[in-house]
């Protein structure tokens, strides 16, 4: 994943609760940085196994399909491409833009 | 969906976020929530409730064990289960429906999917167990509606919702007796913190909604309340 940012448009009526299921992500994310260091795989696959199916109902649609081929990648003890998108989650959550619109 | 009548629903999802979320969703329902497969085991019954959304992957006992001792037991008899799961293989979506499950919704799920979804699934009106009834009196579960039915006649009693429900637990528990804690799990829901005189208070006036029924609530010191024929107690219609 590169640096630029993605957009995601988030329905206004959960605007009350996305701050604090990012910050649970960022908890995650330090969790998935101290497994890899070491190299615990089960633990990592546990954390993306929670973030692909939490992140999609938020509206985080590619963060969850990070999540989804993290588990799988960091089942088969991949370390070096489970590392690549333990960072991809880091970038993820520090540039993701998010935009609130009212539900349809 | 906020003009419809709420659904009674049991969440068992150890996920927070999940649940934060479904609570967001699912706004304007009686939603009971429970971390663990080893905290709903915990509830009197699940009658009480119109659907379960059940995750599978939960921490001690996954959410397909949950399903089939509950069904084998005969516990989960009519309400509904959907899972609801990060699990996407089509081997896990047919274990589950193979188990008798109503529905499989996977996780990411899309918000609108998943209201329709238990709508469609929830208990409906005219199925088997919209009505629990012992001695003279009889619960409406879809319409939230009691009535004492004798010679005389047919009167309805007006209860509260938390009335109706303890109404509801006690009736379920068939004459065995439910302790204070399992009353409040099952009426007002896990993680609730509901003080001894607020039972109190409601058992006080489901008592005397129900006086004129050949009914009453047993006080069983220490262990809790029972619901029981007041024939088969002679002497003892003011139980406490």
């Amino acid at each position: 994943m590169n640096k630029s940012h993605e957009t995601v448009i988030i329905e206004s009526d959960l605007a009350p609760i996305v701050p604090g299921f990012i910050e649970n992500r960022k908890s995650d994310l330090e969790i998935l940085k101290k497994a890899i260091d070491r190299k615990d795989f089960p633990a990592i696959a546990s954390v993306a196994h929670k973030i692909k199916g939490s992140s999609g109902g938020y509206g985080f649609h590619a963060l969850s399909q990070i999540g989804a081929t993290l588990e799988k990648i960091s089942k088969e003890h991949e370390e070096e491409q489970t590392r690549a998108l333990i960072n991809s989650i880091d970038i993820y959550l520090q540039t993701v833009k998010i935009i609130y619109r009212k539900p349809a | 969906m906020k003009n419809e009548t709420p659904l009674n629903i049991l969440i068992i999802e150890d996920d927070a976020d999940i649940f934060i979320l479904l609570k967001f969703t699912l706004d304007g329902h009686n939603l009971t929530h429970c971390f663990s497969a080893e905290e709903a085991l915990k509830i009197p019954s699940y009658d009480l409730f119109d659907i379960i959304l059940l995750d599978v992957t939960l921490p001690m006992m996954d959410g397909f064990t949950f399903f089939k001792n509950e069904k084998e037991c005969g516990r989960l008899k009519d309400t509904p289960v959907i899972f609801l799961t990060a699990k996407s293989n089509s081997q896990d979506v047919v274990e589950g429906l193979k188990l008798g499950a109503e529905d499989y919704i996977k996780k990411p799920f899309h918000r609108d999917e998943l209201l329709q979804r238990i709508k469609l699934r929830s208990r409906q009106p005219n199925s088997v167990a919209s009505k629990a009834s012992k001695g003279d009196l009889e619960l409406d579960i879809v319409q939230r509606k009691a009535s004492i039915t004798n010679s005389l006649g047919s009167e309805e009693v007006h209860l509260t919702n938390v009335e109706f429900n303890i109404l509801l637990a006690l009736i379920e528990t068939n004459e065995k007796t439910i302790s204070r804690d399992e009353l409040i799990q099952s009426v007002w829901g896990k993680n609730v913190n509901v003080v001894p005189r607020v039972v109190d208070a409601h058992l006080s006036n489901v008592r005397k909604k129900i006086e004129k029924s050949n009914l009453q609530i047993k006080s069983i010191y220490g262990k809790g309340y029972c619901l029981i024929d007041k024939v088969k107690y002679t002497g003892t219609k003011n139980v406490s």
